[in-house]
């Protein structure tokens, strides 16, 4: 299966200034993350508030600009085209926010908002052919055709995610980064999303950057994982290792933290001490080293790296797993895990 | 022993488009110790039911009737003094969001010393003491240095440590949490609970836990009251409403939400839907207000408004079909 998006080592740091007079230090948003997305599949990206998973999006869709690193959709490279030439590779590349209630323009009609992206992309000779598939869109999320004529504060937020979700699908892209694109809706309406995700993705083969905190939502519809934690992939791989056999000291933890919808459950926590340390000034060796519960010396001195545990491309960044992978990961580093 | 005793609690907003019905005709009673959740999605009237109940509205803006008491004394027609001298000190409250229930100009130390120096006599310095050992009470590292800061240079989940301080730092026999963790991280959010749980043991409070999220409540509460629309849809234990749902908008909240795990049991992709939104509270509704999204719905249902049904000892439903599930 080709990849169509592919990022190598990126790296976003940002200028603050800290302390009285202005010292001036970087905060590590994203430090040296990789990864790729196959053709209609699903990554998701899961961490907690300021692990820099935003800010990969962000940084894929050149909102914000990397520091270093490269980028790839469908094989082109997107980091160093300059900004005009990001128009076209817009084309395949949409997304979809968190809030349904800034991310629409509020006095464009959802006809308007939704044929912005045809009108800009030369989708469409004449009106009444932008109007078919700007009908033809809302169909695709489930939403009346009567709907075009409408304002979006006629809607409730599940309807006004599916117009976003309408004008990202607009350009007929090959990826949808997702960010947080659930995360604000009420329960009920939530799954009706998730639903309309994989439907879609079923229909259109659409492949699917999936960032969020909520991982039983990711679980529910991802097909791998990355795990991150202040600025770093800790953990890479398919579901099933992720969620049943999770490698990496926080992403147990992080599992083990979500509350069980179920008042019989046998609960066999790891409650994390102390909190995440700040970007700007992050532990030396490993970053959770801080609060890890198995951090041992090497762990302050060393970061570990990415390393392949299987075949299938679970990964690992933990000392504890170092000895047991190197064996079969000898000669056979991929590119993916090699630094720059 | 009945700690709060809310009955028929209604909380109307009179608007340009018509009475906003908050709160409709809400009874329940939470005793000593227990924890009980409401639950319930936005607008459902969760919170406005604890601020009418702490009477915490702009009462100019709305009206509010009914029946609530705590340990036998009337809440609804006690003054402002009154109130004043119940709120943070028989009762506690912990909001969602720390950063705008904490004043961002005074330190947290003076912030949980002020409200014990409300309550009782103490002096400052006893009362700076006080706030020290609360701070180290909510696993607060450092707390003498802690306390010198402002809720600016804590972090989320110590901010939440210092509502929950300040909250119970005069004991209540109540404390009313409303999505004390939603703005939290799951890892600090595990912590939080860990926290409100040991707490819960020592003081013995009774606790009403206002949240979204059924894996919140699965962890904490006794006992559960589901509200839709401003009204109980249904009340049990927490092991009854997981185990037995029997309102089916209770049964649509518990199959919407994906269980971690779902890819071991290798189950199918879709979720349980339900459909449409929550209605326009503005909009009075002649029958159940569930009955536009309710796959079961008959004609019954948008003709008359169903009554609480007690379907076991410990299990209330509000559905004209209740008794005929039970049966199936």
């Amino acid at each position: 299966m080709s990849s169509v998006l592919e990022v190598f080592n990126l790296r976003k740091y940002y200028p603050v200034r800290a302390g009285l007079f202005g010292r001036s230090a970087e905060v590590h948003a994203v430090d040296d993350v990789s990864f790729h997305v196959d053709a209609g599949e699903t990554l998701s990206i899961v961490g907690e508030s300021g692990c820099g998973k935003s800010t990969v999006g962000r940084t894929i869709l050149r909102l914000v600009e990397p520091t270093a690193g490269e980028i790839y959709l469908d094989g082109w490279r997107v980091d160093t085209v300059p900004i005009q030439g990001m128009r076209r590779l817009r084309k395949k590349l949409q997304v979809v926010y968190q809030d349904p209630f800034s991310s629409l323009n509020p006095r464009l009609s959802v006809r308007d908002i939704i044929a912005e992206p045809l009108e800009n992309f030369g989708m469409g000779q004449s009106r009444s052919e932008i109007d078919d598939q700007v009908a033809d869109l809302l169909d695709k999320v489930r939403l009346p055709r009567d709907a075009m004529k409408r304002l979006p504060h006629e809607f409730s937020g599940g309807q006004r995610q599916r117009i976003g979700i309408a004008r990202a699908l607009a350009p007929k892209p090959d990826i949808i980064i997702c960010d947080e694109a659930v995360s604000a809706l009420d329960v009920s309406v939530k799954a009706q999303i998730v639903n309309l995700f994989t439907d879609l993705q079923q229909e259109l083969g659409l492949a699917l950057l999936f960032i969020s905190h909520d991982l039983a939502i990711v679980e529910h519809l991802t097909h791998r994982v990355a795990v991150m934690y202040l600025g770093q992939i800790v953990e890479i791989g398919d579901r099933r290792t992720i969620f049943s056999a999770p490698g990496h000291p926080y992403t147990q933890a992080l599992l083990s933290s979500i509350p069980v919808a179920d008042p019989k459950a046998k609960r066999n926590r790891q409650v994390l001490r102390g909190e995440v340390p700040s970007p700007v000034n992050p532990p030396s060796g490993c970053r959770f080293r801080t609060r890890c519960a198995y951090a041992f010396d090497r762990c302050a001195v060393e970061m570990p790296r990415l390393v392949r545990k299987t075949a299938e491309g679970h990964q690992v960044a933990c000392h504890l797993h170092e000895n047991v992978a190197a064996a079969d990961t000898a000669g056979n580093a991929s590119k993916e895990i090699q630094p720059a | 022993m009945v700690l709060l005793n809310v009955e028929h609690l209604s909380t109307v907003f009179p608007t340009s488009r018509g009475d906003l019905r908050a709160v409709n005709d809400l009874s329940f009673r939470v005793s000593k110790g227990e924890t009980v959740a409401i639950v319930g999605e936005s607008g459902s009237g969760k919170s406005v039911s604890a601020m009418s109940i702490m009477r915490l509205l702009d009462e100019s803006r709305c009206r509010l009737s009914g029946k609530v008491e705590l340990k036998g004394r009337d809440l609804l027609s006690a003054d402002e003094a009154a109130m004043r001298a119940i709120r943070g000190n028989q009762v506690g409250l912990i909001f969602q969001e720390p950063m705008t229930a904490l004043n961002p100009v005074v330190t947290v130390g003076r912030q949980i010393a002020e409200a014990a120096r409300l309550h009782e006599t103490m002096t400052r310095r006893q009362a700076a003491e006080k706030a020290i050992e609360m701070l180290t009470l909510v696993g607060i590292p450092d707390p003498r240095r802690r306390a010198n800061e402002y809720p600016h240079q804590l972090s989320g989940g110590m901010r939440q440590r210092v509502m929950i301080a300040m909250a119970l730092i005069c004991r209540p026999e109540l404390l009313i949490a409303d999505e004390p963790t939603t703005a939290l991280d799951v890892t600090v959010q595990a912590q939080i609970l860990d926290l409100m749980r040991s707490l819960r043991e020592q003081f013995g409070s009774a606790i009403i836990l206002i949240t979204h999220d059924l894996g919140v409540v699965a962890e904490m509460a006794d006992r559960v009251i589901i509200m839709y629309a401003g009204r109980k849809v249904e009340e049990g234990t927490a092991e009854e409403i997981f185990a037995h749902p029997r309102h089916p908008y209770t049964k649509g909240l518990l199959g919407a939400v994906p269980r971690l795990g779902s890819s071991l049991e290798g189950r199918s992709g879709r979720l349980v839907e339900i459909e449409g939104t929550v209605p326009d509270p503005r909009v009075a509704t002649v029958g159940c207000a569930f009955a536009p999204r309710c796959r079961g719905a008959a004609d019954i249902c948008r003709l008359s408004q169903p009554g609480l049904i007690r379907t076991r000892s410990d299990h209330e439903v509000a559905c004209h079909f209740a008794t005929e599930l039970v049966v199936a």
